[in-house]
């Protein structure tokens, strides 16, 4: 059984990449996120890594929250309207255009860079969860990488 | 890690996750599941449930004729009364009664009561009164009544 204190740590360390990354899917990825730790509590014995678990506890959940989301709306358009921004708000980038950025990048470029950069799980663990070659999630998150510099206007280091 | 990379990793993802209630329903759901009580006590309900509709619905109970045949016990025929005859009472003893000498007791209490005055006189005795015995004569008397041939010193 999962110590309190290691739960509260996972959820500090990795609650807001998790809804990031769920986000990319559904609406209320916050949903998701919150029964993937209910049933990592479940597990027993404890998954070796907990990162890469809870990745795909909420890829699978996001995807079955998005597929029971589109049945019932009919507008994409107003959902998408109604969702709120990615990121907080910070000096360095303008949070509302790094999500229009993300959102406007390929699935598989946007999962690669969202599971890498801000869940933190290495380009092995990422091409498991995407059921992909370590090379093609290398290949799509460079490819994300170039399209989101293109679109937020950032020179390339010389 | 380039600098897009760090601008991009510096952005913090928003998200609205209530910690509290995640700790809460986690360790809820980390619980063992407990099934005696919950379902025993839903068993017992529903038999309290049954049997109580049982006891409302229950038709009133009919009363059972039935003829019992009693025999009257019979009055015992009159006893009949006994005629003792007469207590005859013992006679009234005298002074004056035969005498038994073998009767000690009949002494005895002739002599308390009347004082020994009234007790008869004594038997005469068998031997002749006038000549005293002797030690000679008593053994003689003795060895003649036994008719053995042993003889005193």
């Amino acid at each position: 059984m999962m110590r309190p204190e290691a739960l509260g740590w996972l959820i500090d360390r990795h609650a807001a990449a998790l809804v990031l990354y769920a986000r990319q899917w559904c609406a209320a990825p916050e949903d998701v996120v919150q029964e993937a730790f209910i049933k990592l509590c479940r597990e027993h014995p404890e998954p070796d890594n907990v990162a890469a678990w809870l990745h795909r506890v909420v890829r699978n959940g996001a995807l079955s929250a998005a597929r029971a989301a589109r049945r019932r709306l009919r507008h994409e358009a107003t959902a998408a309207a109604r969702q709120p921004a990615w990121f907080e708000p910070a000096e360095t980038l303008d949070a509302a255009t790094v999500t229009q950025a993300l959102q406007g990048l390929p699935p598989e470029q946007r999962e690669v860079i969202v599971a890498h950069l801000w869940g933190g799980l290495t380009f092995e663990q990422v091409a498991e969860l995407m059921s992909c070659s370590t090379s093609s999630a290398h290949r799509w998150y460079s490819a994300g990488l170039a399209a989101l510099r293109e679109r937020l206007n950032v020179p390339c280091p010389k | 890690m380039n600098d897009l990379e760090a601008a991009l990793k510096a952005l913090r993802p928003a998200a609205e996750l209530p910690r509290d209630q995640v700790l809460f329903q986690a360790g809820r759901a980390s619980a063992p599941l407990r099934w005696f009580w919950p379902v025993s006590t839903a068993a017992m309900t529903c038999a309290a449930l049954v049997l109580g509709t049982l006891y409302l619905v229950r038709p009133e109970p009919q009363p059972v004729e039935r003829i019992v045949y009693v025999t009257q016990p019979q009055p015992p025929p009159p006893e009949e009364r006994r005629v003792e005859p007469p207590r005859e009472e013992p006679p009234r003893e005298t002074p004056t009664a035969p005498y038994q000498p073998t009767e000690y007791r009949h002494l005895r209490e002739q002599a308390l009561r009347w004082g020994v005055d009234s007790l008869p006189p004594p038997a005469p005795l068998q031997e002749s009164a006038g000549q005293p015995q002797t030690l000679g004569s008593m053994l003689d008397s003795m060895n003649k009544d036994k008719g053995s041939g042993v003889r005193l010193p």
